[in-house]
């Protein structure tokens, strides 16, 4: 009797104990990060650009390169993601709806690595050299689960009333769709969107073999551009101090980048029901 | 002079392997109520979405036979073509959320691309809501999206969306089904003042209903249709023993 | 809705009334004018009319209740105008009845005394038949329950002609097959009251709900 008492104490404590346990790492995280990177927050880290050793340098191209490129996979995602996520909602038998509901969950699973080691081949070497477009092609690649997924889900819990009433309206599937269903949806697909969109925003691998990373501002996105996981990469590995500093500062404004472009969203999703 | 307005030549159903209309013919009336009336799942609902062709949104629902509309064949005409000239209310109210109560009068217009000028929507949208008896109720929150509308107001909302395309028949799904008496008084005081525009085509389980507002009663049982006739014969003097005992309550 | 299929059912028994009350005033008319035309008149189209009249209301109250499912007052007027309708029929019955006992009378020569007697029976019935149906359309009980007083008078001027035909047969001052007219003529009105005041009745227990039926209320 008094065994099992304390067999369910210790059972109870243990799941306390594993709780805390994963919730740890965030916090360490989190307080590292501020800790060191807080010091390397200065003006120079977002106004100046990347410097050799001794020179006073900073983030700025990397900052504007993580944008871009994001920016821009994002651009080239969604309209095949959205699109793709529709059919699949819309024509659950089809052959070709099957086949891409079930590609979009296998794509989620290839190492990000390797897709950018098959962007290499397939982007970077017949365009000749390393391009920002490049990664964001990478990275679009990698989105694609995400929002096949968000936006498939979305439209399959549309009541089929609307669906109904738009037909019986005289509108045809096309119209219905786009006036009706994604508008619908849109919650939905945008939240998809943006959980993909801070993914990828911290993804280094892919990038390594296809935007390359750049010492100086570039806005040309056809020629390799630096990006933060790259800045992080670069100067957490290398032997100086001054640029550890950075990398820790780099760290944090990524986060920070994903955290304002997640609290947006939520915000702006909230508006648009309202 | 009563004209028909749609004629059902034939019409067998099948869900699959499963036949649920066996051989409907019906005559609608012009610019009347005409009730189709029956225990659930004798096939009502089957037989009014066959007429504003609802069924080829989903696969595996096969329909054999002719509809005229006044003498031309409906399976004959472009889908979309059918639908504006036979609108649908269904049962649960369902006016569009994204869209405020104006856009919603005119969702059929939107929806299928029509360009109106200001002057053109804005007569539809009075007209139509007056026509339903909101105009009042929500002529200064036109622009408010239509949810804070109890459910009553949500269904007329929806019969003026119908009404807005001026179609030549409305086909309502039970539509007080889901509403309190009051909400379906008004409806179907609503409906029978709406018949001078437009013909009424209106399944219903509702006994009571049916007698109060039709002109015309279709009696249908495991889908086939039993009776057909005016509803003061219907009603008092029906040939059909089946119809006689659904009548007397014998079975729901 | 039905507010307004109420109306028409009131409008066919109003114009009901109308004719039958005036069918009964025609034939007692043509007796005291000694007017043939006027008789005949009732016999041949009014009384074909009537019956016709008869078989539309039943059947309009018969199509309302399948259709509306009244309930409460609705419910007991529908019932009422249907036990009216009958009512009236009959009343044109009797009217139908009098004018060929007049047809048979006007042969003769004029009875002062009978005559006289008749025209004041059949006033005062006639006001009875008026007075029920106004109490209807005013829902008035009142008015109602004042025509049933009334009907103790009839009965005393019936019986008033039928003694008085009897000695005026037995003195020879008019002829036995007068003398059944004449009779006739008192029998037929006295049912005419009689029919008034079961209108009245039926206006009663529609506007209480309380059934006043062979003299006194009876609790519902």
């Amino acid at each position: 009797m008094k065994t099992r008492k304390y067999m369910d104490k210790i059972f109870k404590a243990g799941i306390i104990t594993f709780s805390i346990l994963t919730i740890a790492p965030l916090f360490i995280i989190l307080i590292t990060l501020l800790k060191w990177g807080i010091n390397a927050l200065n003006l120079d880290l977002i106004t100046k650009i990347q410097r050799p050793v001794g020179e006073r340098g900073g983030a700025l191209n990397s900052i504007v390169g993580t944008l871009i490129i994001t920016t821009i996979a994002t651009i080239i995602a969604s309209p095949i993601s959205i699109l793709a996520g529709v059919y699949v909602a819309e024509f659950p038998d089809k052959l070709i709806s099957k086949i891409t509901a079930v590609s979009s969950r296998l794509i989620a699973g290839i190492p990000s690595i390797v897709i950018g080691i098959v962007v290499y081949l397939w982007c970077v070497k017949p365009m000749g050299g390393y391009s920002a477009l490049a990664g964001s092609i990478a990275l679009a690649i990698m989105m694609i689960p995400n929002v096949v997924t968000a936006t498939a889900e979305s439209i399959m819990m549309i009541p089929k009333d609307y669906r109904e009433a738009s037909r019986s309206l005289g509108a045809n599937f096309t119209r219905t769709t786009l006036k009706v269903i994604i508008p619908f949806a849109l919650p939905g697909i945008l939240t998809g969107l943006l959980s993909s969109f801070s993914r990828i925003a911290g993804e280094t691998a892919p990038l390594l073999f296809t935007s390359f990373g750049n010492p100086f501002l570039n806005l040309n996105i056809l020629k390799p551009m630096s990006a933060l996981p790259l800045l992080i990469y670069n100067y957490a590995t290398s032997p100086y101090r001054e640029w550890h500093q950075i990398a820790w500062g780099a760290s944090l404004i990524l986060i920070l980048i994903v955290f304002l472009v997640s609290i947006i969203s939520r915000l702006g999703v909230k508006k648009w029901k309202a | 002079m009563e004209s028909i307005i749609l004629t059902v030549e034939n019409l067998n159903v099948f869900y699959g392997e499963h036949q649920v209309l066996f051989n409907i013919n019906l005559k609608v009336h012009e610019k009347k109520i005409t009730a189709i009336m029956g225990p659930s799942g004798c096939g009502k609902s089957t037989l009014l979405r066959s007429i504003n062709r609802m069924h080829e949104l989903y696969k595996d629902v096969k329909v054999e036979g002719r509809i005229y509309l006044k003498s031309e064949d409906i399976f004959q005409m472009p889908p979309e073509e059918v639908r504006s000239k036979i609108g649908m209310v269904f049962q649960r109210p369902n006016p569009f959320p994204h869209m405020s109560i104006y856009d919603n009068v005119i969702a059929g217009y939107i929806l299928r691309g029509i360009k109106l000028k200001k002057e053109e929507r804005d007569e539809i949208v009075e007209k139509n809501l007056k026509s339903v008896g909101l105009w009042e109720e929500v002529k200064d929150k036109l622009f408010k999206k239509g949810t804070f509308l109890s459910g009553g107001q949500q269904q007329r909302l929806c019969i003026a969306r119908a009404l807005a395309m001026n179609p030549d028949i409305i086909l309502l799904d039970e539509p007080t089904s889901s509403l309190d008496p009051q909400a379906t008084a008004k409806i179907e005081e609503l409906l029978v003042d709406l018949k001078e525009r437009v013909t009424i085509l209106i399944v219903t389980h509702n006994i009571g209903q049916a007698s109060r507002i039709s002109d015309y009663v279709a009696f249908l049982y495991n889908g086939v249709l039993v009776e057909f006739g005016p509803s003061t014969k219907i009603f008092t003097t029906p040939e059909n023993k089946v119809t006689e005992e659904f009548l007397s309550g014998k079975f729901g | 809705m039905l507010e307004e299929k109420l109306k028409e059912l009131n409008t066919e028994i109003l114009d009901y009334h109308t004719h039958v009350s005036n069918m009964f005033k025609k034939a007692i008319e043509g007796l005291l004018t000694r007017n043939q035309e006027l008789l005949k008149k009732v016999i041949e189209e009014d009384e074909a009319y009537a019956n016709e009249k008869e078989n539309l209301i039943d059947e309009l109250c018969l199509d309302f209740i399948a259709l509306y499912a009244p309930k409460a007052k609705v419910l007991r007027t529908v019932t009422m105008i249907l036990k009216m309708n009958n009512d009236l029929e009959r009343v044109g019955d009797h009217a139908t009845n009098i004018a060929e006992s007049s047809m048979v009378l006007i042969q003769y020569p004029e009875v002062k005394e009978l005559y006289t007697l008749i025209s004041i029976m059949a006033s005062k019935t006639l006001e009875m038949l008026k007075e029920s149906i106004e109490a209807y359309m005013k829902e008035d009980a009142a008015l109602a329950t004042s025509v049933l007083t009334k009907d103790d008078e009839i009965d005393r001027l019936n019986q008033e002609i039928v003694k008085k035909s009897a000695s005026l047969c037995s003195t020879q001052l008019i002829t036995p097959e007068m003398l059944i007219e004449f009779t006739a003529i008192a029998s037929n009105i006295e049912r005419v009251a009689d029919h008034a005041t079961n209108l009245s009745e039926d206006v009663i227990y529609v506007v209480t709900g309380k059934t006043y039926k062979h003299g006194h209320y009876k609790d519902s």
